[in-house]
This record gives structure tokens, sequence and C-alpha cells, in this order.
């Protein structure tokens, strides 16, 4: 752990996972996204002609997040996320000492991805622009990779595991902009390149684990 | 059971426990074989089967974990990527259950009589057989034996599991789980065979250094994690979370009374009174300190995965930006 890291009492962090839990069990029901078929076309709010090169990741400002979910929504609807199954988007809250921020949060899209390593079928890949995905005709649904996420990540629905491919598979080209990031109307989920994301703000915190998440805190 | 690991259910947490105990009881029969120069055991045969059964109903409960079982069946392509520990494991109980099953046929009278029954060469063959496959199933045992702990302990996001100390616990335990197995199945067979004063004087013995190793590594783990510097992390924070589950929390009551009485107590002391009124017939003493390993073996794998809680590593940045 590195020094410069200000101590926490255990009871704060307590605290803090508690709230934590809390938010992301209440973000189910909060949510009504509908999971009919939406007709939309592949240019919605994409960059374009951008020639896509580079390592995609998001980058989170906690302060400018009202915990409206509108991105947990926009995702829900995208990737037609059946009801009674969780997004691949939450909304965390942290708490301290009555000041709570939220932070939107979904797979962080690792450099070294662990549920990619530790996923027995080889179903986990990670594409040229960093996205991992997961291919569901190979999935055996072990779960595996839940236990290996330093996240959390992967959710399961009745066919496979289920996470953020970056709406990649659901048709967005990669590197364009998904639908989570194209929701955030107060600048609180951006989405981007790694470069992009430190260009738009240098001063953002990357997350320190093994697996070296393309996320960013600003 | 809220606030518990809950994304893996019970039978992953069974799985564990069988791969150990057929592992163990594996050793510990091929330990009873060698110790009796070979000779013909109903008592070893019956216990090289029963190693094998604990192995397939493990693999079978694994199977009915996974969203899609069938697809599980394929196992070249669903256990195809051996940078995962669990690709690895599957493989090498499979060959553990093919080694089983084959050191099980060669100690069994009738079906050594009936594939040598035109071939004597072939019957002659069986006991160098018989050397092998049980030196080969040893060493596969005991890898399964880790597996079970190295399966757990390449999961990055629980930190009661990333340590080089489950394995450790796993495998010891899967001894001494085994060794259990064996002397249920002595003191069932006790009419028929005896099972050798030197022999029943060893596995005792071996009995008596497991608990103890195991209560090392078992204190070594939690103390570990209850040590673990709360205030520096949120890993730190969960991990000493984990610990006072087991220790004082929800889960303690199962702790104390069947991992520490059932599981190491009652057969520590059952193994000195059977080492002292040593013989050859096996004492119900003896049953009863084998019967606490295995509810006891079997519960610490459900504490453990119960007690997994996930750690959120973001709280550490938010911490930092909330200053
Ligand atoms: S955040 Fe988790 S699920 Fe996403 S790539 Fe990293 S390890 Fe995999
Ligand atoms: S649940 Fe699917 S994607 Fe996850 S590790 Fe198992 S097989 Fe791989
Ligand atoms: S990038 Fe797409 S899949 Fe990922 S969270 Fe956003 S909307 Fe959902």
């Amino acid at each position: 752990m590195s020094n410069s890291m200000p101590a926490i009492d255990r009871r704060s962090a307590l605290k803090i996972i508690a709230a934590a839990s809390l938010t992301a069990g209440s973000a189910c029901i909060f949510v009504t996204g509908s999971a009919h078929a939406e007709e939309e076309t592949e240019e919605t709010g994409v960059k374009k002609n951008a020639p896509f090169s580079g390592r995609v990741g998001f980058l989170v400002k906690p302060e400018n997040c009202l915990n409206c979910q509108a991105c947990v929504e926009a995702c829900r609807k995208f990737n037609k996320t059946s009801k009674d199954r969780p997004a691949r988007r939450k909304i965390a809250k942290y708490e301290k000492d009555g000041e709570a921020l939220y932070v939107s949060m979904s797979c962080m899209h690792c450099e070294e991805p662990s549920c990619m390593a530790v996923c027995p079928a080889g179903a986990i890949s990670k594409a040229e622009d960093g996205v991992v995905i997961v291919d569901k005709d190979r999935c055996i649904g072990c779960k595996y990779c839940y236990q290996a996420c330093p996240f959390g990540v992967p959710q399961y629905n009745s066919v496979a595991m289920d996470k953020c491919d970056c709406c990649t598979l659901g048709g967005t080209r990669p590197g364009n902009m998904p639908r989570c990031a194209e929701a955030c109307k107060f600048g609180a989920l951006h989405f981007g390149t790694v470069e992009e994301l430190l260009a738009q703000c240098p001063e953002a915190k990357v997350i320190e684990t093994s697996t070296k998440p393309s996320f960013y805190l600003a | 059971m809220e606030g518990l690991q809950n994304v893996w259910g019970w039978q992953p947490a069974l799985y564990l426990f069988l791969g150990g105990v057929g592992a163990g009881a594996f050793i510990a029969a091929m330990v009873a074989y060698f110790k009796n120069g070979q000779k013909k055991s109903s008592t070893v045969f019956a216990s090289v089967c029963a190693a094998a059964v604990c192995l397939v109903v493990g693999l079978l409960l694994l199977l009915s974990e996974l969203i899609t079982p069938a697809r599980g069946l394929m196992m070249w392509q669903s256990f195809s990527n051996f940078s995962s520990w669990m690709t690895i494991g599957a493989w090498v109980v499979f060959a553990a259950v093919i080694v089983f099953v084959l050191e099980a046929l060669c100690l069994w009278d009738r079906a050594v009589a009936f594939v040598s029954k035109g071939n004597s060469s072939f019957g002659e063959a069986v006991p160098a057989m018989a050397r092998v496959l049980g030196i080969v199933g040893c060493v596969l045992a005991f890898c399964v034996a880790a597996y079970t702990g190295i399966l757990l302990m390449s999961a990055p996001g629980v930190p009661l599991w990333n340590t080089i100390l489950l394995p450790c616990l796993f495998t010891v335990s899967a001894l001494d789980t085994g060794i259990a197995l064996v002397e249920v199945i002595t003191f069932v067979n006790r009419k028929k065979e005896g099972m050798g004063e030197a022999t029943v004087l060893l596995l005792n013995r071996g009995v008596v250094a497991l608990v103890v190793v195991e209560l090392v590594v078992l204190a070594a783990l939690l103390i570990s994690m209850a040590m673990a510097p709360a205030g520096e992390s949120h890993t730190a924070a969960v991990a000493a979370q984990s610990a006072a589950l087991i220790f004082q929390g929800e889960l303690a009551p199962w702790f104390w009374i069947l991992v520490v009485a059932l599981g190491l107590a009652v057969p520590l002391v059952a193994s000195f009174v059977t080492l002292r009124a040593s013989g050859e017939k096996p004492h119900i003493v003896g049953l009863a300190g084998a019967m606490g390993a295995l509810i006891g073996g079997c519960a610490l794998r459900f504490i453990i995965m119960l007690a997994g809680l996930h750690a959120d590593p973001v709280i550490d940045t938010i911490v930092q930006l909330m200053g």
C-alpha cells in the first residue's frame, strides 16, 4: 500500500462498504428500463470519422454525479438486459463523514484482466482496442470470473456471463461512444482512449490493483 | 446469510471437500498398502474405490453448479484455457479418477482373475502395475489436494482466499480427512479384516501430526487476516472482516464447534487413545475421531467459502479523492 494514502479507520471503511453494497442492491429496483429491441442507428452520438487506435477506458467524476441513473438505464435499454437481472453498470454510493459520492461503475477493461486469466473455457478475450469481451457461446457459467475480478463485475443471466463490452457486441464500433457515457448529461461519465482521458483530466487517479484497470477517477 | 459470499453456493464447497477427502483417502490407502507389504486387502480396495467415488461426485457437483452443464461436459473445450487453475484442476482430477479406478481394478481379485484368464503373464504383471499406479496416484492425489486450495487462492479480489496459506490448509486437511475416511472404512470392515498394528500406529501418528500442523496453519491464516492493517486499505479491512466473521461473527459457532472441536480436538484425543490401546482391531473411539474429522473438514470448506468477501479497491481511491 502506498504511504501517501491517508489512513481510514476500520469503522469508516466498513461504513463505506455497507453503503456501496446497499446502492448496488437498490440500483436494480430503481431501474425501469424496458427490454424490448430499439431501432438505433450505429452513428448515434459517436465521434464521427474517428479512426480508432489505442486502449479505451472510462473516466468518472463523482462530484458531478447526481445518481440520476441515466447511464444505467441507457445501458439496460441498449443491451436489452432483462428486468430481473442486474444491469451491466451500477452506481455505487460511497459515504464518509456524512459526505456522499456516487461512482458509475462497470467493467474496467483491465490491461491484465484476471477474469480472462481464470476463465477455464477461454471465453473471455481482450480485443485490440482493449475491450474485454465474453463469448457467450463458449462460457460455461462457472462464475470463476466473478471471484477473480477485483471489482466483482461479472454478472450472470440464464445463458452465460454478462458484463460491459463497451457496447461493441451490440453494434457500436470499437472506440465509438457507448450508450452510458452518451447518456450522462452532467459530465460525470466519460469514455475514450486512455490517452484522451488523461489529456482531458491529467490529475485523474488510477485504481491501484494487480489487474491494471482502465478506469480513472477525478 | 446476508453479508456472506453467495455467488458460489454449496456445490463448489462440497466439491472442494470431496476432492480433498478423495485425494487424502487414496494416499492413506496407499500408505496402508505399502506398509502392509502390498498384501491383498479388502480395506485398501474399498478405500481406493471410495476415493474415486469422492472425486467423481465432486466433479458432478462442479458440473451441476454451471449455468450450462452440458457445455461443461465437453471438457476439451470448456477446460481449454491452461492459464486457469480451474482448467488444470479439472484435468488433474480427471486423470486422478482414471488412475484410482485402474488401481482399484488391480487390487480387485475378480477383475484380475477375469483379465488374466487366458493370459497368465498379465496376471504376473499386476502387482507391479498396482505399485506404479499407486505411486502415480499419490502424486496426482497430492496435486488434487493442493489444487482445491489454489483454486480459491487465485481469486485476487478475495483477501481471505488470496494467500498461499489456503492451499497449505486445504492440503493438510485433505490428508487428515482422507485418513479419517480410511479409518471409517476400516471400522466398517473390521469383522473381515484388521489393519495391521503397525499401520494403525502409523495412521494415528499421522493424524496427530496433521492436526497439529493444521492448527498452526489455520491459526496463521486467521491471525494474519485479523491483524491485516485495516486502516491502510480496503483489502486489508475486508481481510479483517472475513476473519472476524469466522472468529466471532455469524460463522463463529460453526467454526468453533464443528471445525475446532469436532474436526481437530476430537480426532486428536481419539488418536492418542487409539495409540495407547493399540491393537489390530479399530476402536470405537477411533471411529468417533474419524467422523469428527470428516465433519470438521467439510465445515471448514463451507466456512472458508462463505467468509470469502470481496474487497473493493475503488474505495481506496475514493478515500484519496475525499482527502
Ligand atoms: S474489471 Fe473485472 S471483469 Fe472487467 S476486465 Fe477487469 S477483471 Fe475483467
Ligand atoms: S463464467 Fe463463463 S466467462 Fe466466467 S470464467 Fe466461467 S466460463 Fe469464463
Ligand atoms: S459501455 Fe455499453 S455495455 Fe458498457 S456499461 Fe456502458 S452502455 Fe453498458
